[in-house]
């Protein structure tokens, strides 16, 4: 029993360790509240083009300082969520979003159908 | 029967945690595998379907009659041509620059950016293997590179007779790639071959 515990804390521990490991970026400050909003929701939503899984909020690859910069440039100006969204998927191409586009939509239905399914099935074999 | 029930179950509710712990470790190297396969093919591709301008920026030169002045991208760089995003300090540039010295002397223009680097190393570098380009700017905050979709170092722009970036290759350029990837787009784009 306690071996078994011992190993599932073990698990949950490197989990928290590799979370941690994530640093934060330093804070960028706007005038406008309303901007800064923006800006940091856009941070979380792109993905930084050269590493794995990571968003612009949370890389630290150069690429990534540079997308944050040209983001903060555009914000300031005054552009709109989706226009720069448009101008980084021109460049990026679409996986550079976290934000379903186009036909992906369609994907992003997936999950919670195939939780519905599950639950179906669940009740079918297990509560009949 | 509830003597039975505080007997029984505990011996086998105690195995659920090691199969959930067998289970996650072998998801993860399964994972860890599956990236491992597919990352090279990423961090080296080709992306054909671009039609981007320039962006209307202006960058200081690091070599030429305009050493240190500010020369916009536009008027700079004409098309056809390959523009090559390196840096001294990235080793795969050393690794490619036999290449793009071979294809400066088909007459293919090339330029340069020195990408998040300093002129002073640029220019050593330069001198150490010579210059394949016919102007080099100097990209200190990589604005030049996020504007065409840059990803990192080395990197290679295709763009054609009116300067639209109609292609990029990713990572190490090789005289294979050259061929049957970026020559294709630049004779499209206006090159002659």
């Amino acid at each position: 029993m306690t071996g078994n515990k011992l190993l599932l804390l073990a698990f949950f521990g490197l989990s928290f360790a590799l979370v941690a490991a994530a640093q934060p970026i330093e804070r960028w400050q706007f005038e406008e509240p309303e901007q800064q909003e923006l800006f940091e929701q856009l941070l979380h939503e792109f993905a930084c083009p050269q590493c794995f899984g990571a968003s612009l909020a949370e890389s630290p690859a150069m690429v990534a300082e540079d997308i944050r910069q040209i983001v903060r440039q555009q914000v300031l100006e005054g552009k709109s969520a989706a226009q720069i969204r448009t101008w980084m998927i021109a460049r990026y191409g679409p996986s550079i979003t976290t934000v379903p586009t186009g036909n992906s939509a369609l994907l992003w239905l997936l999950p919670p159908l195939l939780l519905l399914a599950t639950l179906v099935l669940c009740r079918y074999y297990l509560f009949r | 029967m509830s003597k039975e029930k505080s007997t029984q179950p505990p011996e086998a509710l105690s195995a659920l945690p090691v199969v959930f712990a067998l289970g996650f470790a072998l998801g993860g190297v399964l994972i860890v595998a599956a990236l491992a396969l597919w990352y090279p093919q990423r961090l080296h591709t080709t992306v054909k379907n671009l039609d981007l301008p320039l962006p209307e920026i202006s960058l200081p030169a690091l070599d030429g009659d305009r050493e240190g002045e500010l020369m916009a991208l536009r008027t700079t760089f004409v098309g056809p041509a390959l523009i090559n995003f390196w840096a001294s300090w990235c080793l795969p540039c050393v690794t490619e620059h036999p290449v793009l010295t071979a294809i400066a002397a088909e007459g293919v223009p090339l330029y340069g950016v020195l990408y998040h680097d300093e002129a002073a190393a640029g220019g050593a570098f330069l001198r150490q293997y010579g210059s394949p380009f016919r102007q080099v700017l100097i990209d200190s905050n990589g604005a030049s590179g996020v504007a065409t979709g840059l990803t990192g170092v080395p990197e290679t722009l295709v763009i054609d007779a009116t300067g639209r970036v109609k292609g990029r290759w990713v990572g190490l350029l090789t005289e294979t790639v050259w061929r049957e990837e970026l020559k294709p787009l630049y004779l499209t784009g206006g090159g002659q071959p």
